[in-house]
């Protein structure tokens, strides 16, 4: 693990050509501790940061195959405007365009840079907001009814999202729930697919643990969120489906989410004196220097100055020839 | 270094060493020929007979879920390729599904097809190296060489499309980076018009054979609600009178316009799941057919933005593997970069049932067993 390096942000799709360019950018978090990025808060979707790479993406030197791509989209008409004394080679390829459009549209440039980049980024954000995946309250359901009959408040929001659906159930009774959802006739989850966590940790209930049952005669699909304070514990439900034995060996081994009344509670895919969860967002992916290390994989020293984070560094080399 | 030697030979000798005069711990593994890896089973026996068994796993673990938290979505594609390195496709293609479906795009037909022709090209690969090691743990050789022949001429078309032969990165996001190559039709169909017979040489070197039977009929059983309690899938589900498939229970990629069939075994032992496995390799083969003669013409590549960035959402997704249900489970926080991605690997949860399969039967049986099982340790470390 402690080779990975950490890479430039960079996020262009397939085009290598012009992955180099946000390192160059001072306000690019290419620096220092790597979980900073997942701890975004959820509901961010144009933070000042995401906008800001949309422009410097917008803003790259456009390539004459570039252009081509994006041939039949009106926002092409920015492109070559904003970037326009660099891309001096592509003339010819602007000239072609509506030259209304792109006289209509060089007044604005120097005005507000924002804008072109908001149109230019049109085709993903604007695509992304009102077509984006929406959670649909199901509460109308006759099996989530069911189940708010049965035990009220401890089923706390049942959604649907991309056609899956979602209830989300109190720590204290999650182990009735899922009983009761293994055992009625009309839900019948008799097939536990898969069982983990996720890990929030702005939020006061800092893991979210995930249930995905199945039920063969239905044919249905359904997850189960449970909400968990750090530090607390859940019942285990190895006594309701055998899979979970293992399942929640592993989500203690790389979570560290405990579970009540487990038969076998020890880590699976890590040494046993292991230190730390690693799926945690706290955990620093990129060196471990901790006991098991020092014993078992015999790390020379090294030097004090050497940098142990494994960043890419441009060197002088690459800058010069990009 | 003496330190740690030390304490090698102590666990060794743990592993090794006589509780009692009836009872004794073994230690197999975790480098054992039979054991398809890197996988460590500690046996507790009594005479030759198992009375209990753990195994030992993670050896190969590297985190695969936590690089993909710091790694943008189309950087991630490839390492789903050398998680089940056997059957690579089908990893890919469960991420590239998920991603697919949160960000709700529709892949053109023509990509869906050769998606389906590859991953289940793979399926053959995957099945043909089962079968070969399966039989070369239990003794008969020959089926080792002929299982790697044609595995081999699948290989190589792979290879010609995609350059790769194992760990291909064949999808991308949004559909495929290539056409088919124009040879690929007629090199696909010569391979094809032999498979067949080729599948019916290897049952006659096994089906009736007289060691075959007697070292995998009625071993390693597992009923029906034993099956799904344990949370078998794939094959080993349908060797057990299950007769599901995700491919026809939430069809992806375009299942749903082929015909096939689902092979069930109604006994649950080894020998069942010997059957369905092939079986499958029949059935494979009727879908590449299909999807040969039937692949329609268009771009193979969707419109997809030049950053991914997949809105705030959730989703599982899950598709067929060889070895049972991979699903991916995507936590979307609308950056560049998954929150959250699980991987419910299907090896690892099939894994689990070795335990209730060989328990009572001899440790040459737990041999048996373990191929039957089909894990591949890349997958069940990650």
């Amino acid at each position: 693990m402690s080779e990975e390096t950490k890479t430039p942000p960079s996020e262009s799709g397939q085009g290598e050509k012009t992955e180099p360019a946000p390192t160059a950018q001072p306000a690019a978090p290419q620096s220092s501790s790597l979980p900073v990025e997942p701890q975004a808060p959820v509901e961010k979707t144009v933070t000042p940061r995401s906008l800001k790479q949309d422009i410097e993406q917008s803003a790259q030197p456009a390539k004459p195959p570039d252009l081509q791509q994006r041939e039949d989209a009106p926002p092409k008409a920015e492109k070559p405007a904003v970037v326009e004394p660099v891309a001096k080679e592509a003339a010819p390829t602007p000239a072609e365009k509506p030259p209304a459009a792109s006289a209509a549209e060089t007044p604005a440039k120097p005005a507000a840079p924002a804008k072109p980049s908001a149109a230019a980024g049109a085709k993903p954000p604007a695509a992304k907001a009102p077509a984006g995946p929406t959670y649909n309250d199901i509460s109308g359901d006759p099996i989530v009814k069911k189940l708010k009959a049965q035990f009220g408040d401890a089923v706390q929001e049942a959604v649907e999202l991309l056609g899956q659906q979602i209830v989300r159930v109190a720590r204290d009774r999650s182990h009735e729930v899922l009983r009761f959802l293994r055992d009625d006739l009309e839900t019948q989850f008799d097939f536990l697919t898969d069982l983990t966590a996720v890990h929030y940790p702005d939020k006061p209930q800092a893991f979210e643990m995930v249930y995905l049952l199945y039920s063969f005669p239905r044919n249905v699909r359904l997850r189960v969120k449970v909400g968990l304070a750090d530090g607390e514990t859940i019942e285990s439900v190895t006594d309701l489906w055998g899979t979970a034995n293992w399942l929640e060996r592993e989500c203690y081994d790389l979570l560290g989410v405990r579970f009540e009344h487990h038969p076998d509670l020890r880590r699976i895919l890590l040494p046993p004196d292991w230190e730390g969860h690693p799926l945690r967002k706290e955990h620093q992916l990129e060196y471990q220097e901790n006991d098991w290390v020092r014993r078992h994989l015999e790390i020379r020293e090294v030097h004090p100055e050497t940098d142990l984070t494994g960043k890419y560094e441009m060197t002088e080399f690459v800058k010069a020839n990009r | 270094m003496v330190e740690t030697t030390k304490e090698l030979h102590k666990q060794v000798e743990i592993a090794h060493v006589m509780d009692d005069l009836t009872e004794m711990t073994l230690n197999m593994g975790p480098q054992h020929p039979s054991t398809h890896g890197v996988l460590r089973v500690i046996l507790k026996l009594d005479g030759e007979t198992v009375t209990d068994l753990d195994c030992d796993i993670g050896y190969l673990h590297r985190g695969v879920e936590k690089i993909c938290e710091n790694r943008n979505y189309p950087m991630i594609t490839p390492y789903w390729d050398r998680t089940d390195y056997v059957a690579a496709m089908a990893g890919t293609l469960c991420y590239v599904l998920a991603v697919e479906k949160l960000m709700q795009v529709e892949v053109p037909k023509r990509a869906q097809y050769i998606r389906v022709i590859l991953t289940e090209l793979n399926r053959l690969c995957s099945h043909l190296l089962w079968l070969g090691t399966h039989a070369i743990d239990i003794g008969a050789v020959t089926v080792f060489l002929y299982c790697f022949r044609e595995r081999e001429q699948m290989l190589k078309i792979v290879e010609n499309f995609v350059g790769a032969r194992l760990t291909c990165h064949a999808f991308r996001l949004g559909g495929m980076e290539w056409d088919v190559y124009p040879e690929f039709g007629q090199e696909l169909k010569e391979f094809l018009d032999i498979f067949p017979k080729r599948v019916d040489e290897y049952e006659a070197l096994l089906s009736e054979n007289r060691i075959w039977l007697s070292r995998t009929l009625g071993i390693g059983v597992i009923d029906e609600k034993e099956a799904k309690d344990i949370g078998l899938t794939g094959p080993l589900l349908r060797g057990s009178a299950v007769k599901w498939d995700i491919r026809k229970a939430f069809p992806y990629s375009s299942y749903d316009d082929f015909e096939f069939e689902i092979p069930v075994g109604p006994h649950g032992d080894t020998y069942d799941r010997y059957l369905v496995r092939i079986e499958e390799m029949r059935q494979s083969h009727r879908i590449i057919e299909q999807a040969l003669a039937g692949l329609p013409e268009g771009p193979v590549m969707a419109k997809m933005p030049k950053v991914v960035k997949p809105p705030v959402g959730e989703v599982y997704q899950a598709v067929e593997s060889p070895k049972g249900e991979l699903g991916m489970y995507l936590v979307s926080d609308g950056s560049t970069r998954p929150y959250r991605l699980r991987c419910r690997p299907p090896c690892f949860i099939n894994l689990q049932a070795l335990r209730q399969m060989s328990v009572g039967h001899l440790v040459a049986d737990v041999v048996a067993v373990i191929g039957s099982i089909d894990i591949v340790l890349g997958e069940v470390d990650r």
